[in-house]
């Protein structure tokens, strides 16, 4: 007598991958873990950045650390004079510092108004780029030392390098504007000329502007801030002769890879 | 020492580092530490993809996780080459 049909599922489930135990477990795992996360970036954000800020201060240690090998391979002629250099960068620029501030005086003086001194925050980078895979920074302050989401940041020197994003009570995340699509409005140029950057990720930014400007490498470009900010440089200039735009290639004053400090504005 | 210990003791090594690379290394760096971490524990890449993104992803400015998606695609690999090894028509 002929058997009826009937499949062995026990024996289906050991030959397919699909059905097997181990991807079972796999997926089951895979959505535990993901549930786990989101739970613990939505309700307790504080708990992940927590559990990281040691590995992030061991981290910034160790590629200080490396970076100070390094430079003990150098020799000591170069060191000596590298040393020389800085020292009489440090004299020129402090000199023009000081000749700026009394002009600055002599103008405020003379137009009778004052511009507030904008009061910041300061915090510590926890983690930046490289280590970090997006265009953003981890800052050890948030809404407990007053930080709110939409402030201005700035590194070293007033540059602006973002907005924050994100605020949990002891940290905050601060999304910059070289962040790969994101667009920001500014100026170029001794003139002022308007110009949309948009960023490029790795802290550089492109921008389009008409071959006319007459945009050349080392021109400056501002964002809105307190004025105009001047935030980075033209280090290229591509020029395609069947286009009335010329590119532009932004690399911002600050280098993003060995940010310490920044300086968080106050209100949004 | 036993062999299995042995390499329990290798698999645990392995997954501690590839879950703290992220927060340690540099981001191309992590990612192939994540890839050798994986070759032993193949979960360990999505894991290390989701810590990535739950600490540094800003949904504002992009569109997609993409540590997630990469960690994904490296645990599929690792799992394929450790069946291939398992069934010994690798290594």
């Amino acid at each position: 007598m002929k058997r009826p049909f009937s499949p062995n599922l026990s024996a289906l489930r050991r030959r397919s991958g699909l059905l097997s135990g181990n991807a079972l477990w796999f997926v089951g795992l895979v959505v535990v873990v993901a549930i786990l996360l989101l739970l613990l970036r939505v309700f307790l954000p504080n708990a992940l950045t927590a559990v990281a800020r040691p590995f992030w201060t061991l981290g910034t240690s160790g590629t200080s650390a490396a970076q100070n090998i390094s430079s003990s391979f150098q020799s000591n002629a170069s060191l000596a004079a590298d040393r020389d250099r800085l020292m009489q960068d440090n004299a020129s620029l402090t000199e023009s510092n000081r000749v700026l501030g009394v002009k600055v005086a002599d103008l405020e003086k003379l137009s009778g108004a004052k511009e507030p001194v904008a009061e910041t925050i300061v915090a510590g980078v926890l983690a930046r780029p490289p280590v970090s895979p997006y265009d953003m920074l981890v800052v050890g302050a948030g809404a407990k030392s007053g930080v709110v989401a939409g402030a201005l940041v700035y590194g070293p020197g007033g540059v602006p390098l973002g907005t924050i994003d994100t605020v949990s009570p002891d940290e905050a995340r601060v999304g910059l504007y070289s962040a790969p699509g994101r667009t920001t409005d500014g100026w170029i140029g001794d003139a002022h000329t308007p110009l949309t950057i948009t960023g490029e990720g790795g802290g550089s930014f492109i921008a389009t502007i008409p071959h006319d400007a007459g945009i050349t490498v080392g021109a400056v470009v501002s964002v809105p801030g307190p004025g105009a900010l001047p935030m980075g440089s033209v280090v290229k200039v591509d020029a395609d002769p069947s286009s009335p735009r010329d590119t532009l290639h932004i690399q911002p004053y600050i280098n993003l890879y060995s940010l310490t400090w920044i300086n968080i504005s106050t209100h949004s | 020492m036993d062999k299995h210990f042995y390499t329990l003791i290798v698999k645990t090594l392995f997954g501690v580092l590839g879950v703290a690379a992220p927060l340690l290394f540099p981001s191309l760096f992590a990612v192939a530490v994540v890839v050798v971490s994986a070759l032993f524990v193949p979960s360990i890449a999505l894991f290390a993809g989701m810590l990535t993104d739950a600490l540094y992803y800003l949904p504002g400015h992009y569109f997609f996780p993409y540590a997630t998606l990469i960690g994904l695609a490296i645990s599929i690999m690792a799992t394929f080459v450790q069946s291939f090894r398992k069934a010994r028509i690798i290594g």
